[in-house]
């Protein structure tokens, strides 16, 4: 099964990356290619939604991992989004992402992204 | 009744799709379930990219044979190679939890095969290795 991946900008800087399939050594370099720069340079919002995606890898994780790299370079950040029970399995195994937050769901997410611009607001005004 | 199946890969990604598709009619054959089916194929990957990325000193062709049975309790995926002496066993547990910046984007692999595996097996048998890794199923054993 091969890798899906959908992606859609949304305001505010917020980019969505919708991943279905497989996330593996195979399918692994078609995320890296859609991520690699300069496709995050007007990003602060790097958001995975995880829904549909059935099977990831180290190689898997390796890119995720490198996404959220270049986003801390540019003081972003990375949400990820829905994990299918046996993803967030690999994910506690190797701990990876400890600082990436998790959401079950977008209400979830947006009452977050909502605090997040909030506070960069707040912090604007003085 | 075949309780074993074997295949010859070569040393390159795309044996990875062959590879898959003999753990998915092994789990399909003997009915195994989901969970058990997801692990299979995780130590498959893990194990067999470590091979093609890690295992050999010059870049010819080389051939791995991944077999897979049943033993009771445990499904079975032997690996057999002729690369360098490899034992993922005795290979050190990486730094876990880092925050991204400091996390290092490589050396999971192993590592998630260690944990997944129930037991893993090493052997050098002259010039092969060969490696054994168990993963526990609760589906009767045939």
């Amino acid at each position: 099964m091969p890798l899906d991946i959908q992606v859609s900008e949304q305001p505010a800087g917020i980019k969505k990356v919708v991943l279905g399939g497989r996330l593996d050594t195979l399918t692994a370099p078609e995320l890296d290619a859609a991520l690699a720069p300069p496709a995050l340079d007007n990003t602060n919002t790097l958001v995975f939604d995880m829904a549909e995606l059935e099977y990831i890898s180290s190689a898997g994780l390796r890119s995720i991992l490198v996404a959220n790299k270049l986003m801390k370079a540019n003081q972003g950040r990375t949400c990820i989004l829905s994990l299918q029970p046996q993803i967030r399995k690999v994910f506690d195994v190797v701990r990876a992402l400890p600082d990436v937050p998790v959401f079950q769901d977008d209400a979830e997410m947006d009452d977050y992204l909502d605090m997040i611009q909030r506070r960069a607001l707040d912090e604007g005004n003085t | 009744m075949t309780l074993f199946d074997t295949i010859r890969l070569e040393n390159c990604h795309a044996s990875l799709l062959a590879a898959n598709t003999v753990i998915e009619r092994y789990c399909s054959r003997y009915e195994l379930d989901a969970a058990t089916r997801q692990q299979l194929l995780l130590i498959l990957e893990e194990t067999l990219v470590n091979i093609i990325n890690h295992g050999f000193d010059d870049s010819g062709k080389h051939y791995i044979e991944l077999s897979i049975y049943h033993e009771p309790g445990n499904v079975v995926l032997r690996f057999k190679d002729d690369g360098r002496p490899f034992d993922p066993a005795r290979q050190p547990m990486p730094t876990l939890g880092l925050p991204s910046q400091d996390a290092p984007v490589g050396g999971l692999g192993v590592y998630l095969m260690q944990q997944l595996a129930k037991t893993i097996r090493y052997q050098r048998s002259g010039k092969y290795n060969i490696l054994t890794l168990l993963c526990s199923t609760r589906t009767r054993v045939p």
